[in-house]
């Protein structure tokens, strides 16, 4: 089930920045292969599609820099041994933007596959149920992902 | 629309699934389901189209533009609600109990949510004003 927690939806919209307040916090986020992405900014929306059972699930924060521009740290979590956790950060100089990188993300390439078609060992039955999980877990991740998005962007001025 | 009064348009904004919301200047039409089941809302927007919004609680909430009421009656015959459920398989294929379990558990939603969808269909069609 998906939960969205907006911090600030009226610093959000601001469309004229205020000086930055000596307590606006670092954030550092983590990037899969690449570095963190460290910087000064607000909180301004996070959100997830974490409930009881799914093997995988998304998370998505909101960040708005005291110049303006906005962060996207889109987070994907598998408890699946074969499937690593993924972490992208995406920068945004709006709202529209950022309904744009969200629109546009394809959850498809966070789910690795686990089966090789150039296993000559594998008995074809398996090769054939593993391509149906394969695609049943696609097909969740997009559903979980896209859902999430939905609630954001309605609960966003976009 | 036949025997249809003007309605007092407003401004609707409406959840879409992994887009932007679908936002006009409409009225609500029909309305149909129940509290925590699933829900149909069908709109008139000013411009003469339709608007019409599914939802199916924690599993899937979208909403689509559409011409006509003829539009709407076929879309909605062609929906599937099962496809719209979250199906998950957290273990690998060694492990077919979890699979099982998860089957079960999309059996088990399927059932819920199915019947409870077309027979909102049913309601929202015999309410729904004829196309002229």
């Amino acid at each position: 089930m998906a939960s969205v927690m907006l911090f600030n939806r009226t610093e959000a919209r601001q469309e004229v920045e205020p000086e930055p307040a000596p307590e606006v916090p670092m954030q550092r986020l983590r990037r899969t292969g690449k570095r963190d992405y460290a910087f000064v900014g607000y909180e301004i929306c996070s959100s997830t599609s974490h409930g009881p059972g799914p093997s995988l699930w998304y998370e998505i924060n909101l960040y708005r820099k005291p110049a303006g521009p906005y962060v996207v740290d889109v987070r994907f979590f598998s408890k699946l041994e074969t499937m690593r956790d993924r972490f992208q950060v995406f920068d945004a100089d709006s709202l529209d933007e950022i309904a744009s990188v969200l629109e546009a993300y394809e959850p498809s390439f966070d789910i690795e596959p686990d089966v090789n078609p150039e296993d000559s060992d594998l008995p074809h039955a398996v090769f054939v149920l593993k391509t149906a999980m394969l695609r049943i877990r696609i097909d969740e991740a997009r559903r979980q992902f896209r859902d999430l998005v939905g609630d954001i962007l309605h609960q966003l001025d976009v | 629309m036949r025997g249809h009064t003007v309605p007092h348009f407003s401004a609707v904004r409406l959840r879409r699934h992994g887009l932007r919301p679908l936002c006009f200047e409409g009225a609500l039409l029909i309305q149909a389901g129940d509290p925590g089941g699933p829900q149909i809302r069908l709109y008139e927007i000013a411009d003469g189209a339709f608007a019409l919004a599914i939802e199916l609680p924690d599993q899937y909430t979208d909403a689509w533009r559409l011409e006509t009421l003829d539009e709407v009656a076929e879309f909605v015959g062609g929906f599937n609600p099962v496809q719209r459920i979250g199906f998950d398989i957290s273990s690998s294929l060694d492990e077919s109990a979890d699979a099982e379990t998860a089957a079960q558990a999309l059996e088990h939603e399927a059932a819920t949510i199915e019947p409870a969808f077309w027979r909102i269909v049913a309601s929202l069609l015999r309410v729904s004003p004829t196309a002229a």
